[in-house]
Protein backbone atom coordinates (compact mmCIF):
# COMPACT_ATOMS: atom_id res chain seq x y z
CA UNK A 1 0.00 0.00 0.00
CA UNK A 2 1.26 3.23 -0.75
CA UNK A 3 1.84 5.70 2.00
CA UNK A 4 0.92 9.02 2.00
CA UNK A 5 1.76 12.02 3.87
CA UNK A 6 -1.11 14.82 3.46
CA UNK A 7 0.12 19.00 5.10
CA UNK A 8 -2.12 21.31 4.28
CA UNK A 9 -0.57 24.86 4.20
CA UNK A 10 -3.02 27.67 4.97
CA UNK A 11 -1.95 31.24 3.72
CA UNK A 12 -4.16 33.96 5.62
CA UNK A 13 -3.63 33.82 9.32
CA UNK A 14 -0.18 31.86 9.43
CA UNK A 15 2.32 34.27 10.70
CA UNK A 16 -0.49 35.79 13.53
CA UNK A 17 -1.12 31.84 14.24
CA UNK A 18 -4.73 32.30 13.58
CA UNK A 19 -3.76 29.59 11.14
CA UNK A 20 -1.92 26.02 11.86
CA UNK A 21 -0.78 23.29 9.39
CA UNK A 22 -2.45 19.93 9.36
CA UNK A 23 -0.70 16.58 8.76
CA UNK A 24 -2.56 13.68 8.07
CA UNK A 25 -0.97 10.28 6.69
CA UNK A 26 -2.69 7.16 5.17
CA UNK A 27 -1.62 4.35 4.62
CA UNK A 28 0.48 3.84 7.48
CA UNK A 29 -0.47 0.48 10.16
CA UNK A 30 -0.92 1.41 13.40
CA UNK A 31 1.47 3.43 15.30
CA UNK A 32 3.72 3.80 12.35
CA UNK A 33 2.07 6.95 11.22
CA UNK A 34 3.46 8.53 14.37
CA UNK A 35 6.77 7.78 13.74
CA UNK A 36 6.13 8.75 9.73
CA UNK A 37 5.06 12.33 11.04
CA UNK A 38 7.60 12.90 13.70
CA UNK A 39 10.62 14.22 11.68
CA UNK A 40 7.91 16.82 10.10
CA UNK A 41 6.68 18.35 12.98
CA UNK A 42 10.63 18.78 14.29
CA UNK A 43 10.84 20.49 10.91
CA UNK A 44 8.34 22.80 11.52
CA UNK A 45 7.72 23.53 15.46
CA UNK A 46 5.61 23.17 17.74
CA UNK A 47 2.68 20.63 17.81
CA UNK A 48 -1.05 22.49 18.55
CA UNK A 49 -2.96 19.27 18.74
CA UNK A 50 -2.44 15.74 17.99
CA UNK A 51 -5.60 13.53 17.19
CA UNK A 52 -5.39 9.57 16.81
CA UNK A 53 -8.51 8.88 14.90
CA UNK A 54 -10.53 5.58 15.10
CA UNK A 55 -9.14 4.59 11.78
CA UNK A 56 -5.88 4.30 13.52
CA UNK A 57 -7.10 1.32 15.46
CA UNK A 58 -8.95 -0.19 12.71
CA UNK A 59 -6.35 -0.58 11.11
CA UNK A 60 -4.35 -2.34 13.68
CA UNK A 61 -7.21 -4.52 14.62
CA UNK A 62 -7.17 -5.42 11.06
CA UNK A 63 -3.91 -6.51 11.13
CA UNK A 64 -3.86 -8.79 14.22
CA UNK A 65 -6.95 -10.32 12.47
CA UNK A 66 -4.79 -11.23 9.39
CA UNK A 67 -1.70 -12.32 12.31
CA UNK A 68 -4.26 -14.39 13.94
CA UNK A 69 -5.65 -15.90 10.73
CA UNK A 70 -2.21 -16.45 9.01
CA UNK B 1 -6.62 8.74 7.07
CA UNK B 2 -5.05 7.41 10.52
CA UNK B 3 -3.75 10.63 12.38
CA UNK B 4 -3.59 14.21 12.38
CA UNK B 5 -1.23 16.81 13.70
CA UNK B 6 -1.44 20.44 13.69
CA UNK B 7 1.35 22.45 14.13
CA UNK B 8 2.35 25.86 13.94
CA UNK B 9 5.54 27.11 12.38
CA UNK B 10 8.95 28.40 13.68
CA UNK B 11 11.06 29.94 11.95
CA UNK B 12 14.37 29.16 13.13
CA UNK B 13 16.40 28.11 9.90
CA UNK B 14 17.63 31.03 8.70
CA UNK B 15 18.92 28.99 5.53
CA UNK B 16 16.07 27.62 4.77
CA UNK B 17 14.45 30.98 5.04
CA UNK B 18 17.03 32.76 2.75
CA UNK B 19 15.61 29.49 0.38
CA UNK B 20 12.08 30.29 1.05
CA UNK B 21 12.92 34.45 -0.09
CA UNK B 22 14.71 33.01 -2.94
CA UNK B 23 11.46 30.80 -4.11
CA UNK B 24 9.12 33.47 -3.69
CA UNK B 25 11.27 36.11 -5.57
CA UNK B 26 11.12 33.81 -8.67
CA UNK B 27 7.74 34.00 -8.28
CA UNK B 28 7.39 37.87 -8.11
CA UNK B 29 10.08 38.10 -11.02
CA UNK B 30 7.73 35.75 -13.33
CA UNK B 31 4.51 37.56 -11.74
CA UNK B 32 6.57 41.28 -11.93
CA UNK B 33 5.68 42.05 -8.87
CA UNK B 34 8.28 43.57 -6.20
CA UNK B 35 10.77 40.83 -4.19
CA UNK B 36 11.44 41.05 -1.01
CA UNK B 37 15.29 42.02 0.02
CA UNK B 38 17.44 40.08 2.33
CA UNK B 39 19.36 41.81 4.67
CA UNK B 40 22.54 41.16 6.54
CA UNK B 41 21.92 39.46 10.27
CA UNK B 42 22.73 42.39 12.68
CA UNK B 43 21.20 44.77 13.91
CA UNK B 44 17.98 46.86 12.22
CA UNK B 45 15.99 49.58 12.91
CA UNK B 46 12.28 49.07 13.78
CA UNK B 47 10.02 52.69 14.67
CA UNK B 48 9.86 50.92 18.06
CA UNK B 49 14.14 50.71 18.02
CA UNK B 50 16.11 48.55 17.53
CA UNK B 51 16.16 44.00 17.07
CA UNK B 52 19.09 42.15 16.18
CA UNK B 53 18.64 38.78 13.77
CA UNK B 54 18.19 37.97 10.20
CA UNK B 55 16.53 40.54 8.73
CA UNK B 56 13.93 40.59 5.62
CA UNK B 57 12.51 43.74 3.91
CA UNK B 58 8.92 42.54 2.86
CA UNK B 59 7.64 43.75 -0.32
CA UNK B 60 5.22 47.69 0.91
CA UNK B 61 6.58 47.40 3.81
CA UNK B 62 8.21 50.53 5.74
CA UNK B 63 10.32 47.91 8.44
CA UNK B 64 12.18 45.00 7.95
CA UNK B 65 10.85 41.53 9.58
CA UNK B 66 13.80 40.64 11.83
CA UNK B 67 14.11 36.96 13.10
CA UNK B 68 16.37 35.75 15.48
CA UNK B 69 18.64 32.86 16.07
CA UNK B 70 15.34 31.25 17.90
CA UNK B 71 12.84 31.93 15.34
CA UNK B 72 10.71 34.76 16.93
CA UNK B 73 9.92 37.42 14.62
CA UNK B 74 9.91 40.68 15.01
CA UNK B 75 7.90 43.35 13.41
CA UNK B 76 6.13 46.60 13.78
CA UNK B 77 3.61 47.03 10.75
CA UNK B 78 1.41 48.92 12.45
CA UNK B 79 -1.75 46.69 12.44
CA UNK B 80 -1.29 46.45 8.82
CA UNK B 81 -0.86 50.69 7.79
CA UNK B 82 2.88 50.26 7.19
CA UNK B 83 2.48 46.69 5.71
CA UNK B 84 0.60 43.97 4.80
CA UNK B 85 0.25 41.08 6.95
CA UNK B 86 -0.24 38.97 4.33
CA UNK B 87 3.20 39.15 2.57
CA UNK B 88 4.63 37.80 5.86
CA UNK B 89 1.82 34.98 6.07
CA UNK B 90 3.51 34.02 2.34
CA UNK B 91 6.88 34.50 3.75
CA UNK B 92 5.75 31.59 6.84
CA UNK B 93 4.04 29.58 4.10
CA UNK B 94 6.55 29.19 1.63
CA UNK B 95 8.80 28.60 4.74
CA UNK B 96 6.70 25.57 5.70
CA UNK B 97 6.84 24.13 2.30
CA UNK B 98 9.97 24.43 2.09
CA UNK B 99 10.31 22.97 5.62
CA UNK B 100 8.59 19.83 4.57
CA UNK B 101 9.66 19.05 1.20
CA UNK B 102 13.52 19.35 2.66
CA UNK B 103 12.35 16.78 4.95
CA UNK B 104 10.49 14.42 2.94
CA UNK B 105 13.25 14.41 0.09
CA UNK B 106 15.46 13.15 3.21
CA UNK B 107 12.58 10.25 4.04
CA UNK B 108 12.44 9.71 0.39
CA UNK B 109 9.44 10.94 -0.23
CA UNK B 110 7.97 12.18 -3.90
CA UNK B 111 6.14 15.56 -3.56
CA UNK B 112 3.55 17.38 -5.44
CA UNK B 113 2.19 21.03 -4.69
CA UNK B 114 -1.29 21.99 -5.29
CA UNK B 115 -3.32 25.56 -4.55
CA UNK B 116 -6.30 24.94 -3.29
CA UNK B 117 -9.01 27.63 -1.92
CA UNK B 118 -7.78 31.16 -0.30
CA UNK B 119 -3.97 30.37 -1.51
CA UNK B 120 -3.89 27.35 0.63
CA UNK B 121 -1.28 24.83 -0.25
CA UNK B 122 -2.24 21.10 -0.09
CA UNK B 123 1.65 19.09 -0.24
CA UNK B 124 0.91 15.52 -0.93
CA UNK B 125 3.91 13.20 0.12
CA UNK B 126 4.43 9.56 -1.28
CA UNK B 127 6.78 6.90 -0.57
CA UNK B 128 8.37 6.17 -2.95
CA UNK B 129 8.85 2.23 -1.96
CA UNK B 130 5.43 2.08 -2.07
Amino acid sequence: MTKIITAEVPLVGLSLGTASIKITTNGFVGEACKDATKQFQDALGVVLDDQETQEMYETEEGVERLREGG
Amino acid sequence: MSHIVTIKTELKDHDLLKEAVNALNDKAKAANTPQLEILPASKHHLFSGDQVGLGIRLPGWNYPVVIDEQGVVKYDNYGGSWGKQIELDRLVQEYSLEALEREARTQGYFTDRVETEAGAIKLDMKSVSG
